[in-house]
């Protein structure tokens, strides 16, 4: 084929001109990198890469949710210890106030320290984290949630719980509201309770409760009354909701009454005039617990109706803060398996991190040996590209003429 | 007898004549759209004698451009796709880049302003997470408008492009003309081919061919027609007409290429124009730059408006009692361009369906009143509804077309850009950190009395959720004190009552521990009171009671900051199909795509047209070899001429001395 002089010059510019494009895209990868450095270089990896940017970055989210869950969490379980310290102490007070060496006096020392581990207490409930929060208010957390009402602590936060998104499809809960850790704790871990009168005279005292028959149905509350049968002789008279009862029995030492199913043994004598209750056992605050306690080691005398009237109460009261020392442990308990769940979420979140990372480096990452290469054979094609120009040029018939 | 006189100084008059057009032919070896030319030489007519004929020397019978006509279009045609091929590999590769640039693109400010969103429901009173959250909204639709802005100054650029490229055809065709006028008059005047002119002819020829496709016909008196678009006569002879741009008539912000004509109204061309770079700039426009904007901007209105609906439900305490969140984002209503020359001065009015935005397309929609019937035509792929009563408002595609009954005439058309101001329309509305609706606007519990739990039963109503609630609603709510769940072991379910008028059941919801303890969700939807689910679980003793109510201090309450964050995962556009994220991806995907094969092609077709110049250079190109081997061969022959004459000289100088003596 002819070929013009100009043909020379155009095909070496053109392809100088092309082989430099070439480096130059070959050195922009090795510089930045990356195979991709536009999305036209490949249009579905650079989707695919981008798609797995967002999901990456929103693991990442999930981790320092995570974080955020589990500071919530230890703090909360910091103040579950300090609580749950202060209530074995009320039990200890507990225990040895119902020995019988202790004389009013006593009681009451024992009724004053009850009083500031109540106050103790209640600061715990009331406690806030780094940002100022209060821990046990619900919702409403920028308000105090426990406060003396009457001489009753009541509770005036919220019931709701913060959840946090762990992962795509998990939100897992970061606190517990105080009205689940302080109010709605059951009087006792056993489902009835039997209390005395508080102006009973006898030595009986309310020795504990059974079900003996779950399926019949409890249609308490049971009000006993000890009276007199006419003939001298004492009987429990049993009245309930659906009054009268009508059913009576005779009274003994020791007593235990059957209704519904359900036994009330009592420990002791009672006199004419003293009151049982059997009812089912109800929520009631730990707070209400300390008081009832503090109170009955106050009024307590060294008669033997009083001496009874406090065991009532403080036998209750120990139902009452072991059912409270439960509930404190399943809430911490509670608080540990979130943890747990939050360190398995975590750790299957990291291992994801790490795929995906992987995935989107194979997408978009260079291969440095190969990329070097190429550098290389491109430079080599630039130098071949310029060394032909140099060479051809300088051939021509003029320069022999 | 011959004149040996005569016969050699023809050969010398040949030689120079040769040798001058060589020298021509080197001085322009660098010439651009040079063709090499020969003299053409012939044997003189011979003198007849009785002993046959004698040659009587040479002559030039012309000087001959070398050219052939079939690669001189073939390298027109290539021109023309490969300017085509690079414009479109240029700008597309520019929004290419654009989307691409982790300084520039979308994908960045989207994850930065959900995981602001997630930081604020981690901690949903800390003011400092909240701001964060507005600074990423901040920096999230000014990037839409970053975006939207180099996109626009594409735009003006390709216009800015558009008219200079038409000064530019139009100053060629005025070029070819006169040298049309030139070539004939030459032609006339020596009935040769003036070959200077003719090279030049086609030189402009082709750099009219770089701007737009052409079509030459050779007429009989030497000159030529060029044609452009449809066959429309750009170059008649000594004649040209002239290119123009004027706004389009449905959309003023558009270009549109005119032709025009003696005497009449210009015609648009702009659909006809193909090849050439303003070819490639149309191709761009409608291909690449339109809807890619259109893309963005339904991106930004879905956000917008998905963003908003969840945070309307949700409650914020920002002033003296809570209140439900605003709108979050604020972001452009559809364009209604009516078409210049509507007789009516009425309009259609179009606005986004909130409650079908995912079927949002980037398309535009023509609507047009044809016979008294309304049409809405998407022109993307030109379906066609008709719109029944025009009274009632017609939905479609995420859109709401609505028709007031006002004096729009037949033939009266609009055009709908429903996205085409999106990205650049949007805004933040929210300015204070408190206005964000992170929290729940109810909260379920057990109802208490003092502060004191009463409840016998262990049954659990929680997790308030809300589908549909107003402000009326949420007041009426209010007004009720709360809504006391009441359980009815008979039944077994919840009676629900105002708590200010406990007497009354509003509604029952049927819950059984025996089925149900493990959890269930209840809906819950009263008239007037908005509609909601709540989460009920345990045993509830019967008569046992739990309050849903308005949350008035809830302020770290995080349920609608959690759903706002979700939002992120969740498929709001293409029908519920894909997230925010996704579609963009496919935006950047569907750009890199075009981008990617405007490059493919533009190589392609560089090397397409490298050969077509190779092969019109084969022909037409001067080669200096060849030249200085002329040049070599004529100065020979010149030399032997002369060396003839000398023989004759002596000669005759011979015959003269022979007569002196």
């Amino acid at each position: 084929m002819r070929v013009s002089t100009s043909q020379f010059s155009n095909v070496s510019s053109n392809s100088i001109l092309e082989q430099q494009a070439r480096l130059l895209k070959v050195q922009q990868q090795v510089a930045s990198g990356k195979r991709i450095v536009n999305p036209a270089d490949d249009p579905a990896g650079a989707t695919r890469a981008l798609n797995l940017q967002k999901t990456i970055a929103g693991q990442e989210q999930f981790q320092r949710n995570m974080d955020r869950a589990e500071l919530a969490l230890q703090t909360e379980e910091g103040a579950l210890d300090q609580a749950t310290n202060l209530m074995q102490r009320v039990r200890e007070l507990t225990v040895q106030a119902l020995n019988d060496t202790q004389t009013p006096e006593s009681r009451r020392a024992i009724a004053s320290e009850i009083r500031q581990i109540e106050g103790q207490l209640l600061d715990v409930a009331n406690s806030r984290n780094g940002s100022g929060e209060f821990l046990f208010a619900g919702s409403r957390s920028r308000e105090q949630p426990f406060a003396v009402v009457d001489g009753r602590v009541q509770y005036d936060g919220d019931q709701s719980e913060r959840l946090l998104q762990a992962s795509e499809s998990r939100q897992l809960p970061t606190n517990h509201t105080g009205f689940d850790v302080f109010m709605r704790v059951p009087e006792s871990e056993s489902p009835l309770v039997g209390e005395g009168g508080a102006g009973n005279t006898g030595s009986a005292r309310v020795d504990g409760t059974r079900v003996l028959d779950a399926t019949e149905e409890f249609a308490g509350p049971y009000t006993i009354t000890v009276q007199d049968s006419g003939n001298g002789e004492l009987e429990f008279l049993v009245t309930g909701p659906d009054d009268p009862v009508g059913q009576t029995n005779a009274v003994t030492a020791d007593a235990t009454i059957e209704i519904d199913g359900r036994q009330l043994s009592l420990k002791g004598t009672p006199e004419v005039g003293d009151t049982f209750t059997l009812r089912e056992s109800e929520a009631r605050s730990v707070f209400d617990n300390l008081g009832a306690l503090a109170d009955a080691l106050e009024a307590s005398g060294s008669d033997s109706g009083s001496r009874a009237n406090f065991a009532n109460v403080a036998n209750n009261v120990l139902t009452g803060l072991d059912a409270g020392l439960e509930n404190f442990g399943r809430v911490r308990s509670e608080v540990g398996a979130r943890l747990n769940a939050i360190d398995n979420e975590r750790e299957a979140n990291e291992a994801r991190v790490v795929d995906l990372k992987a995935a989107k480096s194979k997408i978009e990452d260079l291969d440095y040996a190969e990329a070097i290469t190429d550098l290389q054979l491109r430079q080599v094609g630039l130098q071949a590209a310029q060394q032909s120009y140099l060479q051809i040029q300088g051939l021509s018939l003029f320069n022999f003429l | 007898m011959v004149d040996i006189f005569q016969t050699s100084i023809s050969g010398l008059l040949a030689s120079q004549r040769q040798l001058a057009t060589t020298s021509h032919n080197i001085t322009n070896v660098n010439t651009e759209g040079y063709s090499r030319q020969r003299v053409e030489q012939v044997a003189r007519p011979p003198m007849g004698t009785g002993a046959g004929f004698v040659g009587t020397g040479t002559q030039t019978s012309t000087v001959t451009r070398m050219v052939d006509q079939s690669r001189e279009l073939a390298l027109r045609q290539a021109t023309s796709d490969a300017a085509r091929q690079n414009l479109l590999a240029e700008y597309n590769g520019r929004v290419d880049n654009l989307l691409a640039d982790e300084a520039a693109g979308l994908s960045g400010p989207l994850q930065d302003f959900f995981s602001a969103t997630d930081d604020v429901a981690n901690d949903p009173t800390s003011t400092s997470a909240r701001q964060a959250m507005l600074s990423a909204a901040d920096s999230l639709v000014s990037r839409f408008q970053l975006i939207d802005d180099r996109l626009r100054a594409l735009d003006e650029e390709s216009n800015a492009q558009i008219n200079s490229t038409v000064s530019e055809i139009n100053g060629l065709a005025d070029s070819i003309a006169s040298l049309n006028q030139e070539i004939v008059l030459a032609r006339g005047r020596t009935g040769q081919q003036p070959n200077d002119l003719l090279d030049q002819r086609d030189n402009l020829v082709r750099e009219l061919s770089e701007k737009v496709a052409t079509r030459t016909v050779e007429q009989g008196d030497g000159s030529i027609n060029v044609f452009i678009g449809n066959g429309q006569g750009l170059v008649q002879g000594s004649q040209a007409s002239t290119l123009g741009t004027q706004p389009n008539a449905d959309d003023p912000s558009r270009l549109d290429i005119t032709f025009e004509r003696s005497g009449k109204e210009p015609i648009g061309i702009s659909g006809q124009i193909n090849g050439g770079t303003l070819g490639g700039l149309m191709d761009f426009r409608r291909q690449v730059l339109d809807p890619t904007r259109n893309d963005l901007g339904r991106l930004a209105v879905t956000v917008g408006e998905t963003f908003n609906q969840q945070h309307r439900l949700g409650v914020q305490f920002d002033g003296d009692a809570a209140a439900l969140g605003g709108d979050f984002f604020r972001f452009s209503s559809p364009q209604v361009i009516p078409r210049q020359g509507n007789d009516g001065d009425a309009g259609v009015q179009v606005s986004f369906d909130p409650e079908s935005i995912d079927r949002l397309t980037s398309s535009d929609y023509r609507a047009t009143l044809d016979d008294g019937n309304w049409r809405v035509t998407r022109l993307s792929d030109g379906e066609s509804w008709p719109v029944g009563d025009p009274s009632e408002p017609f939905t479609r595609d995420g859109l709401v077309f609505s028709f007031p009954d006002s004096g729009a005439s037949d033939g009266d058309s609009f055009l709908i850009r429903p996205t085409a101001d999106g990205a650049s329309g949007m805004a933040v509305e929210i300015r204070r950190p408190g206005q964000i609706a992170a929290a729940n606007p109810l909260v379920a519990g057990e109802f208490t009395e003092g502060g004191q739990a009463i409840n016998t039963g262990n049954g659990v109503i929680e997790r308030p959720s809300v589908e549909q609630l107003s402000g009326e609603e949420l007041d009426a709510l209010r007004d009720t004190g709360g809504l006391i769940f009441t359980f009815n072991a008979d039944t077994p379910g919840y009676d629900i009552s105002a708590a200010n008028n406990p007497g009354d059941v509003l509604g029952t919801l049927a819950y059984d521990p025996a089925d149900d303890s493990a959890g269930t969700t209840l809906d819950v939807s009263l008239d007037g009171l908005g509609i909601f689910a709540v989460q009920a679980s345990g045993t509830p003793a019967d008569g046992d009671r739990f309050v849903v109510e308005v949350n008035e201090a809830g302020v770290g309450d995080n349920a609608n900051a959690l759903n706002l964050a979700r939002l992120a995962d969740q498929g709001s556009l293409n029908g519920g199909r894909a997230s925010y994220q996704d579609f963009y991806s496919s935006v950047v995907g569907k750009v890199g795509t075009e981008t990617q094969r405007a490059q493919t092609n533009a190589e392609a077709q560089k090397r397409i047209l490298d050969q077509a110049e190779a092969d019109r250079e084969a022909v037409s190109g001067v080669n200096l070899e060849e030249e200085a081997i002329n040049m070599l061969k004529f100065q020979q022959a010149f030399q032997a001429n002369a060396q003839v004459i000398t023989v004759a000289n002596s000669l005759f100088q011979t015959i003269l001395g022979a007569v002196q003596r």
